[in-house]
């Protein structure tokens, strides 16, 4: 092989290179975008310290991936750049392998990773698994097709002497949760007909809510605001718009909310949730 | 020919039979395919039949983009999308994917061990037999609703199909029943395959080809075909349950008797992982095979790729909670199960590095077999990447449900194995129609196919942290999903412009195709030592082994250096050429075509339909199951010798 053929493929891998390192930029902005935008349900943007742990452990596993797949991916064009075939090329060594190369990345992958996502995953899994604290707000949140509904335990209805439940959904609105901001809440999730997932993302990721089972964890908002979320399991034709608003509020406001809502006095729905969608078809 | 037509007329049906028999038994006519038992003919039924199930899980995808193209898009409304939601992901799963690969299993296997046909043909014909019932079955439900009217009979439950929502109360009406009975239909199709791989491989493979002299892609069919009679028994369970709940009102999954929805999601997944890799070893198979032939370098640590392939078999028994970490199974499960997510990444990420290792350093030619493979590892990478991102639970309880999960399986499914079996069309298919592929149009096909896939399914990751869930028929505006829905959408219909290139280029390449020749590709196994298409009796003389790669070994050897040299023509101790003049394969018996595959394969719709419509028709299915199975037992395996 003369020099000259051999230096052919150096311009062109270097043309990838750079192509690869753009396409690293690109990433890296569209993902900065991600975290930036003021999406209602973005999930890489908390306002809770559950979804916080849970951006920062995402974070934690994309970016090495990112790295990798550009890594691999690179690898793969330049393989492909460097070694397509040629008129009158010999036919390659016949390497069949080597065997210390292979144990070595079995192993070290192995440990990288056990030790850069695993190790660390565990205690956040282990917190956000948690018993709710003892003096978290109790909240029963019961999933129906396809609306959600609301139950507080610690406000009672002055009308009915009852816990204070949610009223029914204005068809093709969200339903509200009323919570207060900065203090655990816990939240106790079951359904009464299909499986339903209760998905507020900037709060919290998505917990199932299923017919027979008591499902218990707890969130927490940063701030006063309203936060979206919908629900995440298929269960028929209205899942599309069985929506959820959460609206945390100071602990004076939410006291007052409390009053005013036990009393039967009728509040103004916040308009902080996503719009309407008309998604109720025909059928079952 | 013509004149040789058995004379069936003017006679009983007992002669008419044993005309039709006879037919079959010299190769022309429909007969011949519907009575068949040889391998290469079920494989190209196999691969016919899947395609077009391909082709109608394609459309179902592309309703499912258009009405998702802008928010509040009226083409569909949500009964209408549930349904085909679950036919799309249903018919992937089953009804392509799988039976796919079944088609390489049934056209590769035997040639690649050097036998003559599967361990048991008339088994083997029952099984596609059975498999294209269950998916007209399946695709019939749509039918059970008046269609024309809008109104879509199809199940509604998804392709995991969840109680409770599975249940009469909340799926009224027969599409449930249709898609419970219709899975348990192919899961005997998928069961007597398994068995009839396994002892395929084990017990008929050439002399000398011992176990680690297997071509890869046989390999993966021997765990697979494990997988198969393992995790089909699982969900066949499930499935009875649900049918019990259903039609009996059994309570297995009824939480107001004491039953457990839970249940369902447990035995579903603890097929379901298993699943997962039934759909994607064949793939690793299928490129393990193309890489080393197009890169004219054997695959780099073999070993590794077995024992990976067979580790991933083990360890995919114990990661199934991982869809279900968001149900509240509790910390620990989930910590178990998230540790070992996080390991069944290794062995998947040691192949895609000796794919890697086995094109570095080699000679590539990039023709299209090689593009389409070379693209599986590119994609297949992502999406194993993502995987290892559902590995870290917490984070998980974010992206479980959204399309983040949806962008990640089709990277596994789209960018992995699909891409892989059009590597292998590219591949293989010209040893079966004697016509190689055109290759400009093939790499047309792939460049569009692969643009187009990106388009579709990189958005969907993005749409997915921004909080998408899956399975919405609609959404509003506001919530950053609309421009990334309406590339996936874009993206849709041009990888639907790339399949149509590729019909285009079968039919314009059987007609017109340059010859393909023994061996195309400079083969290494030992398919390519017999001609195209091959001969019903595959090898005249059973081959002798004598290496990993052996055909390979016959064309090349190494010169005093150690390098690899072409062998001196007329050098050759091998077989190459051997035997394919001689004796023009008289005196092989070959096993006889036989119609009791598909009459058993019959009772079993019939049955189904029954069940659901009328329990006489149930009686009706199984006497046609038993005069199938009857007529199978007493027929001889072969003809007798000509009188």
């Amino acid at each position: 092989m003369t020099v000259s053929k051999l230096r052919l493929p150096r311009p062109r891998s270097a043309h990838i290179v750079a192509g690869l390192f753009l396409l690293l930029l690109i990433a890296l902005v569209a993902s900065g975008c991600i975290g930036d935008t003021d999406t209602p349900q973005n999930t890489l943007a908390p306002e809770g310290e559950v979804a916080r742990h849970q951006r920062n452990l995402f974070m934690l596993a994309m970016w090495p991936a990112l790295v990798v797949m550009v890594l691999v991916e690179g690898a793969i064009v330049v393989t492909l750049l460097r070694f397509r075939r040629r008129k009158n090329d010999a036919i390659p060594k016949q390497t069949h392998g080597n065997t210390l190369l292979e144990i070595g990345w079995t192993i070290v992958p192995t440990l990288i990773i056990v030790a850069f996502v695993g190790v660390p995953m565990l205690p956040v899994l282990f917190d956000l698994g948690r018993d709710p604290k003892a003096d978290a707000f109790p909240i029963e949140v019961t999933g129906q097709r396809f609306q959600w509904s609301f139950k507080y335990p610690n406000i009672k209805d002055v009308r009915t002497g009852e816990p204070l439940e949610s009223p029914p959904v204005v068809p093709g609105h969200a339903a509200e949760l009323h919570i207060p901001a900065g203090k655990e809440i816990a939240l106790t999730l079951t359904s009464v007909d299909v499986n339903h997932s209760f998905g507020v993302p900037r709060l919290a990721g998505t917990q199932d809510a299923i017919n027979g089972e008591q499902h218990r964890f707890w969130i927490k908002a940063d701030h006063p605001g309203s936060f979206a979320g919908q629900c995440r399991e298929l269960c028929g034709t209205g899942h599309a718009g069985m929506l959820i608003t959460v609206i945390a509020q100071s602990q004076e406001d939410f006291d007052a909310w409390a009053k005013e809502a036990a009393a039967g006095v009728k509040t103004v729905p916040e308009s902080g949730g996503p719009v309407a969608v008309a998604a109720t078809g025909s059928g079952g | 020919m013509a004149t040789e037509w058995p004379q069936t007329r003017k006679t009983g049906l007992a002669d008419a039979l044993r005309g039709a028999r006879e037919m079959a038994d010299q190769h022309y006519g429909i007969w011949s395919w519907i009575a068949t038992v040889d391998h290469k003919r079920i494989g190209i039924m196999y691969g016919v039949t899947a395609f077009i199930f391909f082709l109608t899980g394609g459309v179902e995808a592309l309703l499912l983009r258009t009405q998702l193209v802008v928010p509040n898009a009226g083409v569909l409304d949500a009964d209408q999308y549930n349904r085909i939601l679950t036919m799309h992901g249903t018919t992937m799963v089953f009804l392509v994917i799988m039976p796919l690969s079944a088609a390489f299993f049934n056209l590769m296997t035997p040639l690649m061990i050097g036998a003559r046909d599967v361990a048991f043909p008339r088994l083997n014909a029952f099984s596609y037999w059975v498999f294209l019932a269950g998916g007209i079955f399946l695709n019939v439900s749509f039918f059970t609703k008046n269609v024309f009217s809008g109104e879509l009979g199809a199940p509604d439950c998804g392709w995991t199909c969840y109680s409770t929502l599975s249940s009469k109360a909340f799926s009224p009406g027969h599409g449930v029943d249709f898609w419970a009975l219709g899975v348990q239909i192919l899961g005997i199709a998928s069961l007597a395959s398994g068995f009839n791989f396994i002892v395929t491989i084990l017990n008929m493979r050439a002399p000398g080809m011992t176990l680690f002299r297997m071509p890869l892609f046989v390999w993966m069919t021997l765990v697979t075909s494990f997988l198969l009679i393992f995790a089909m028994p699982v969900i066949a369970v499930a499935l009875f349950e649900l049918i019990f709940d259903r039609l009996f009102n059994a309570n297995f999954f009824n939480p107001d008797k004491g039953g457990n929805p839970l249940l369902w999601q447990h035995m579903f997944w603890l097929f379901g992982h298993p699943e997962v890799y039934i759909l994607i070893l064949p793939a690793m198979g299928i490129v393990s095979e193309i890489l080393p032939t197009f890169s004219r370098k054997p695959l780099f640590g073999y070993p590794f790729v077995v024992f990976s392939g067979i580790a991933i078999g083990f360890m995919s028994w114990g990661v199934w909670v991982h869809h279900m970490y968001t149900t509240g199974l509790g910390t620990v499960a989930n910590s178990a199960f998230g540790i070992s997510t996080i390991l069944i990444g290794v062995p998947t990420g040691v192949k895609v590095l000796n794919w890697m290792a086995t094109m570095w350093g080699g000679s590539l030619n990039l023709k299209a077999p090689m593009m389409f493979a070379v693209g599986f590892v590119a994609m297949f990478t992502i999406g194993g990447l993502s995987g290892v991102t559902h590995s870290v639970v917490p984070s998980d309880y974010q992206q479980q449900d959204t399309y983040y999960v949806v962008a990640h399986f089709h990277y596994v499914l789209f960018g992995g194995a699909i891409f892989a079996l059009f590597a292998g069309f590219y591949y293989w298919l010209p040893k079966f129609t004697g016509k190689l592929l055109n290759d400009g149009l093939g790499q047309v096909h792939f460049w569009l196919m692969l643009i187009g896939f990106n388009l579709t399914f990189f958005p969907m990751h993005i749409s997915g942290l921004l909080g998408m869930p899956r399975r919405i028929s609609t959404y509003s505006e506001g919530q950053g999903w609309d421009i990334w829905n309406l590339l996936s959408t874009i993206g849709a219909f041009t990888i639907a412009t790339s399949i149509l290139i590729f019909i285009v280029n079968f039919i314009y390449s059987l007609r017109r195709g340059e010859a393909a020749g023994y061996d195309p590709w400079d083969g290494r196994t030992l398919e390519w030592t017999i001609p195209s298409p091959p001969p019903h009796y595959n090898f005249e003389n059973i081959p002798v082994v004598h290496a990993r790669d052996p055909f390979w070994h016959e064309k090349y050897t190494e010169d005093e250096q150690g390098r690899p040299i072409p062998v001196v023509a007329g050098a050759a101790n091998g077989h190459e050429g051997e035997g394919h003049d001689e004796h023009g394969g008289h005196g092989i018996h070959m096993p006889s075509p036989s119609y009791f595959p598909l009459i058993a394969a019959l009772g079993f719709p019939i049955m189904a339909t029954g069940l659901i419509y009328d329990y006489a028709l149930v009686a009706v299915g199984a006497a046609v199951l038993f005069v199938g199975i009857y007529g199978w037992a007493l027929e001889p395996a072969t003809e007798a010798e000509e009188a």
